[in-house]
């Protein structure tokens, strides 16, 4: 659980963004400490997935900035900015595997992309990142031959590659059935535990956000800003927006 | 006319619009009532005035009716007031649409279709042209700087990517350049001896195929078949990984896709497509001698001897040098294309189609290009033509 004491990794000030000449969310400050499981909600359409996009710095904001363990990710070199991908891993909505290539290969793309290792050192680190995701077994697998589910913990297996300290993840549970989603949130839960990642998520399931959620925002297309932000079990029962409330009350209608 | 008619009357310059179904319309019923309606809006009216009684957000019908409605009313400059609003969510609803329940369209959802001028769609044109143009240049500076960093570590290369792709487009692309290439110096070859034999001169026909097959038709036609093989196949694959966010993957892993994507490909195709053309100049010359000897009486031996006796090295080299300067432009343009591809599912046949169209408009400019700088260059180092 969040600790004031722990260091800021993620600090977001004044961040506008949006697509050409449309702004889709603008003036947005809010700051992610080290071994966070932070959640970035909102409806359909109100840019969770643009900003994921802006924080790993696919894309480039309007203004303001975006700092990773106190460095620029918007005002860098592309070489810095090549540097800093390697402090943090991604997994796409599609997991986006490379589809010419086994699993083992896909993760060891980081690996011989980074380090100096021997091939005999990345195909022992490759098979046990793919073990602590339960895809042992799998190594010559191709992407097209697994089921949804299993790419997405392929995919998580790439990005935890080069032991990121920061992990974002793009809708992880899209897609999946309720029990391998549920199994994707105990293994975020435990390679918290065992590894210490802050991670970062975006999602629509409210199942995975009770279960593993330290801090959510709200982001709402409407006022282009964050409407909510704190723990996601306090604002269900205590946000002063309605709408925040229904939102994550729709927990209980299903249950 | 359908039943479900509404009431509409005009009384000091508003139009009364009552009986709106609880019900809702068919499809058939919007259309006939607005037509009915559609008239008696014009400049004299200046504000419409809807009663709403007993309609909910839910009546969808009505609503479709009353967006075309508020949209006639703009076109007219007429003002549209909602009366005896009572549910709360429908008023809502048409701000969501962009129709203040006063009746003031609010945001700019329901646009006024502008026209757009001459003048407008040139700009946009030079606009667009302008975005590709600094597109290619910024795409050009990756390339040079992932050809730079393989220059320095070339064990970086991925030699099984250059071999995979030396074969899909140099292996199995030798049939189809033989055939349409022979192909093509037997139609040179025969419309030739047509026209020189009027002059009594179809012995120069081997002088003729040998010199259009090589240094033009030759390279061309290679260059038009790796455009359909390569080129749109580069755009193809780089977009579809695009698409299913691989590009993005690689990116956020540090990975530069020039590096691993381009150069490869390239390389490939700057080995290979100088082999084709030669084996495309060959066909050619076959195709001529094919048609050339038993039209024109010409001996074998003598139609080689001729054919080699015009071809001097600098021919050879032209011919040798366009097939890499197209290689370089049918791989720089189908994977510029593929990395270009917009993320939807038209993405990727728009960026093949785009590939295409200008690797063949490039090929031709840079075809022109060669062919009157060559002899220009020679002239200046002084080897004949």
């Amino acid at each position: 659980m969040e600790s004031n004491n722990k260091k800021t990794v993620i600090e977001v000030k004044d961040l506008t963004i949006g697509y050409k000449d449309f702004v889709l969310l603008e003036k947005l400050n809010f700051s992610i400490k080290e071994g966070e499981i932070f959640i970035i909600l909102g409806g359909s359409g109100c840019g969770k997935s643009t900003i994921l996009k802006h924080l790993i710095g696919l894309f480039k904001p309007h203004s303001g900035n975006i700092l990773i363990n106190n460095k620029s990710i918007v005002n860098c070199s592309e070489d810095e900015k090549d540097k800093m991908f390697q402090d943090f891993g991604v997994l796409y909505q599609s997991a986006a595997l490379f589809s010419s290539m086994t699993l083992a290969e896909n993760v060891a793309v980081p690996l011989k992309e980074f380090t100096g290792l021997s091939d005999k050192v990345i195909e022992g680190i490759t098979k046990m990142k793919l073990s602590l995701v339960g895809l042992t077994g799998f190594e010559n697998f191709s992407p097209s031959e697994i089921s949804g589910g299993m790419k997405k913990r392929a995919g998580l297996a790439r990005a935890m590659a080069l032991d990121p300290k920061i992990l974002f993840f793009d809708e992880p549970s899209a897609g999946l059935d309720p029990i391998s989603s549920a199994e994707l949130d105990c293994l975020l839960l435990e390679l918290r535990s065992s590894l210490g990642c802050t991670m970062v998520i975006v999602t629509h399931e409210l199942d995975s956000i009770f279960t593993i959620a330290d801090k959510v925002i709200i982001l709402d297309k409407n006022t282009k800003g964050i409407i909510e932000e704190g723990d996601p079990r306090l604002l269900k029962k205590n946000s002063k927006n309605k709408w925040v409330r229904e939102f994550l009350d729709r927990s209980n209608m299903r249950g | 006319m359908s039943e479900k008619m509404i009431n509409s009357n005009i009384k000091n310059k508003q139009l009364l619009i009552s009986g709106l179904p609880k019900s809702g319309f068919s499809l058939q019923e919007i259309q006939d009532n607005f037509d009915h309606i559609k008239p008696k809006i014009s400049k004299q009216i200046k504000n419409v005035l809807v009663d709403l009684t007993d309609i909910t957000h839910q009546n969808y019908s009505v609503l479709s009716f009353i967006i075309t409605l508020a949209e006639c009313c703009r076109d007219h400059n007429s003002a549209i007031i909602f009366e005896k609003l009572s549910d709360e969510k429908l008023g809502s609803t048409l701000q969501s649409l962009g129709i203040e329940p006063t009746g003031k369209i609010t945001s700019e959802k329901i646009k006024k279709k502008k026209r757009t001028s001459v003048f407008e769609t040139a700009g946009e044109c030079i606009y667009r042209i302008c975005g590709d143009f600094k597109n290619f240049a910024g795409f050009i500076g990756d390339v040079v700087y992932a050809a730079k960093y393989f220059i320095t570590h070339p064990r970086k290369l991925n030699y099984r990517d250059i071999l995979f792709y030396m074969d899909k487009n140099g292996t199995d692309a030798i049939p189809i350049v033989f055939l349409i290439c022979f192909l093509v110096g037997l139609i040179i070859a025969y419309q030739s001896i047509a026209q020189l034999a009027v002059f009594g001169l179809d012995i120069y026909v081997a002088d003729l195929v040998a010199l259009t097959l090589v240094r033009e038709l030759g390279p061309l036609m290679v260059a038009v078949v790796c455009i359909g093989r390569a080129g749109s196949a580069y755009a193809a694959e780089i977009g579809t990984m695009k698409v299913s966010e691989e590009i993005d993957a690689m990116t956020t892993m540090g990975i530069k896709p020039a590096r691993v994507l381009v150069i490869p490909k390239m390389i490939a195709l700057i080995v290979v497509m100088p082999m084709l053309t030669m084996i495309g100049d060959v066909a050619g010359i076959f195709g001529g001698l094919a048609i050339g000897v038993p039209l024109t009486g010409i001996s074998f031996i003598e139609y080689c001897n001729r054919t080699l006796a015009v071809l001097s090295p600098a021919t050879l080299v032209e011919s040798l040098s366009k097939g890499i300067i197209f290689a370089i432009i049918i791989a720089v343009v189908g994977c510029l294309r593929g990395i270009e591809t917009e993320n939807d599912a038209k993405g990727v046949g728009k960026s093949t189609t785009s590939a295409v169209v200008t690797s063949i408009l490039l090929v031709i400019i840079a075809d022109f290009i060669v062919t009157f700088t060559y002899p220009q260059i020679l002239n200046l180092i002084g080897i004949s033509y």
